[in-house]
């Protein structure tokens, strides 16, 4: 009788083990939080690199135009300024993946916006300057991709998700 | 549809661990031998953590590399954190059970050197 209960509860406690396990790594998983921290990691990654892991044409750009080495660039696009509109994406992002409510959706205005808005003070935390006609042509660049800007911002997807 | 958020709600995670340390209590209420429960406690939390790592490698094999093909970023996020808190718990569950199944062991090296000191 005893041995029979030691093997029932050796069972139940190698069931709620491996429940446990999975419950609280799924949980953790599904953690708001974690998401947005991975969807960031993401989005950045997707800025520089595409899904073969060539550069993208945006990343290639800025490395143009600005002449910098591509590791300042990462860096630039990690500083304080680039870190709160990445932010903003993001939230953008997961808010649009799950409601699939258009409003959140970035606009080519805002993008435009944001680029003219933060342009230098980005440059400026990193103690790099540029030349007004360098500073034209980020400009140009952004209005005339706002919507391959858009895209890279929203492949971020839960792919079948139906409104 | 069914919400996941509602079902994997973190304030539900303390269930699984209460009834983990009843179960213990309970073993080694039924065995009254401390080195008999950590060795069948020691190889439960050890078969356990195998199983947790079994998991995690299909999540990684499975769900990674074909669901995430066809379900795009989104749900890669979920399965790469999935996976990598699985490994965590499988490492802890494996670690935990070779310590309780040494355990016992050493206390006993430890007393026959004692006794054959004296």
């Amino acid at each position: 009788m005893k041995s029979i209960l030691i093997a029932i509860c050796s069972f139940l406690l190698a069931v709620a083990i491996i429940g446990t396990n999975l419950y609280t790594a799924i949980t953790n998983s599904l953690k708001e939080e974690t998401i947005r921290a991975n969807i960031k990691t993401e989005l950045l990654t997707g800025f520089i690199y595409d899904d073969n892991g060539n550069k993208t044409e945006i990343f290639q750009t800025i490395l143009r135009l600005t002449t910098l080495d591509e590791a300042t660039v990462i860096k630039l696009m990690e500083n304080e300024t680039a870190d709160q509109i990445l932010t903003d994406a993001v939230n953008s992002v997961y808010d649009y993946n799950l409601t699939g409510d258009e409003s959140v959706k970035y606009t080519s205005a805002k993008i435009i916006k944001i680029v003219e808005d933060n342009m230098d003070k980005i440059l400026s935390e990193i103690n790099y300057n540029i030349t007004a006609q360098e500073r034209q042509e980020i400009l140009d660049y952004t209005k005339t991709h706002t919507d391959y800007i858009i895209e890279t911002i929203y492949s971020t997807d839960i792919g079948d998700y139906t409104k | 549809m069914i919400n996941f958020r509602e079902i994997f709600n973190p304030s539900y995670t303390y269930i699984g661990p209460v009834i983990i340390i009843l179960l213990i209590l309970l073993i080694c209420l039924l065995l009254r031998d401390f080195s008999k429960s950590s060795k069948v406690i020691g190889k439960i939390i050890l078969t356990s953590g195998i199983i947790t790592l079994g998991f995690a490698l299909i999540t990684e094999l499975l769900i990674n590399n074909m669901i995430s093909y066809n379900y795009k970023l989104f749900i890669k996020i979920i399965s790469d954190s999935l996976f990598k808190n699985l490994l965590l718990s499988a490492s802890v569950a494996i670690i935990l059970g070779i310590c309780l199944l040494i355990f016992p062991k050493l206390k006993k090296t430890n007393r026959e050197q004692e006794k054959n000191m004296v």
